[in-house]
């Protein structure tokens, strides 16, 4: 069972969003994610000022099943990478929500991050795809 | 394999629906490196030594050293699969062409810490596929016989394939200078002395025509087989 943390908006392509207190956007992708990649080896991540437009791909994600495109969730510009992240991608799989965070975008349209789906949205939408989630 | 992607682009783009299949073999020999893979200078000079073609495919995973092996190629809209449902689903098709053939395969069960991948200088390790064997592929008897890589874009996976009719453990060793043994494969010439390429390649089409005949979601098999490719590039 996938866990899905109330807190954060997420998209169907299975990222996480969470609008910090200075109205950026740190993302990651979702436990389901991950445990539906298995172990994460590389990730592909723009750079830092580079812009990125919600519900394309702004890099990509390697496991040792499946290279994914990543989606962005909003249009904005990319302001911190998780370099970490990128030297030791198994923290995708080990903490998604935390350690295994991505980047951080500074969106362009601070109300497009209402438009993604809520916990409960995103656990129905994991119901259709056959799996569950856990609100956590 | 540029073909491969250029089918991709195209169901992408919304110019082909169905589900495509394409089964080939390589002109010459080649080394296929996954899309993240490193390829280290002295892996390059060797095959160039020998006359080995080395290509970048766009799926992920290890190295895979094309010679007398049957490589397949499907191309799918991902539907309601996330990556493990899609990996069974093609699966299926293979199962039913080894049938054919003859030949009991199941799906690998090995837990995913056995991985080869291990990350260094900014791209993966440039390890064999067929040296490790995981959920994704398919065994007989035990050991690997047909390795497996996949890509998804946009709504679409695509799904690349090698299985060996020759045993190349020992070449593909010697190319990538890997010290262990590869002990957990086999190929077709072992399994079934005298199989040829196009007894595989027909009997994958058949299997995969039979499988996805069943009431399923998707519809529709376009499904050839072409003749050896023209030659890729090193992307």
């Amino acid at each position: 069972m996938s866990i899905v943390p109330l807190d954060l908006r997420y998209t169907r392509e299975h990222e996480w969003a969470r609008l910090e207190d200075d109205g950026r956007i740190t993302v990651g992708v979702t436990d389901y994610a991950q445990e539906q990649l298995g172990d994460v080896v590389f990730l592909d991540l723009p750079d830092i000022d580079e812009m990125v437009e919600g519900g394309e791909p702004l890099g990509e994600v390697e496991s040792t099943k499946s290279v994914s495109d990543i989606y962005a969730p909003v249009t904005g510009r990319v302001v911190e990478i998780n370099t970490e992240c990128k030297d030791n991608p198994a923290a995708v799989n080990q903490d998604p929500y935390g350690e295994g965070w991505l980047l951080v975008i500074e969106p362009s349209d601070p109300t497009e991050y209402e438009g993604l789906l809520m916990a409960e949205e995103y656990e129905e939408f994991l119901e259709e795809e056959g799996a569950e989630g856990e609100e956590s | 394999m540029a073909l491969d992607e250029a089918l991709l682009d195209r169901s992408i783009r919304g110019e082909n629906g169905s589900v495509l299949l394409r089964v080939y073999r390589w002109a010459r020999p080649t080394l296929s490196i996954g899309v993240n893979q490193a390829l280290d200078a002295e892996v390059a000079e060797r095959c160039e030594r020998r006359g080995v073609e080395v290509v970048r495919r766009i799926t992920g995973g290890a190295a895979v050293y094309h010679k007398q092996d049957v490589t397949y190629c499907v191309v799918a809209p991902r539907a309601q699969m996330g990556v493990l449902e899609a990996y069974r689903w093609v699966a299926g098709g293979l199962i039913a062409g080894f049938s054919a053939l003859g030949l009991d395969a199941t799906i690998g069960q090995h837990p995913r810490d056995q991985a080869g991948h291990i990350r260094g200088n900014g791209r993966t390790r440039l390890s064999a596929c067929f040296a490790t064997t995981l959920g994704a592929d398919l065994e007989v008897n035990g050991l690997k016989v047909c390795g497996s890589a996949q890509v998804r874009r946009k709504g679409w996976f695509l799904q690349h394939g090698s299985i060996p009719i020759a045993d190349v453990r020992s070449e593909t060793r010697e190319l990538l200078e890997h010290p262990e043994e590869d002990h957990s494969s086999t190929c077709l010439e072992r399994l079934r002395p005298g199989t040829s390429w196009e007894q595989v390649a027909e009997s994958l089409v058949a299997g995969f025509t039979q499988f996805w005949g069943q009431p399923s979601t998707l519809s529709g098999v376009d499904s050839y087989l072409s003749d050896p490719p023209a030659r890729d590039e090193l992307a």
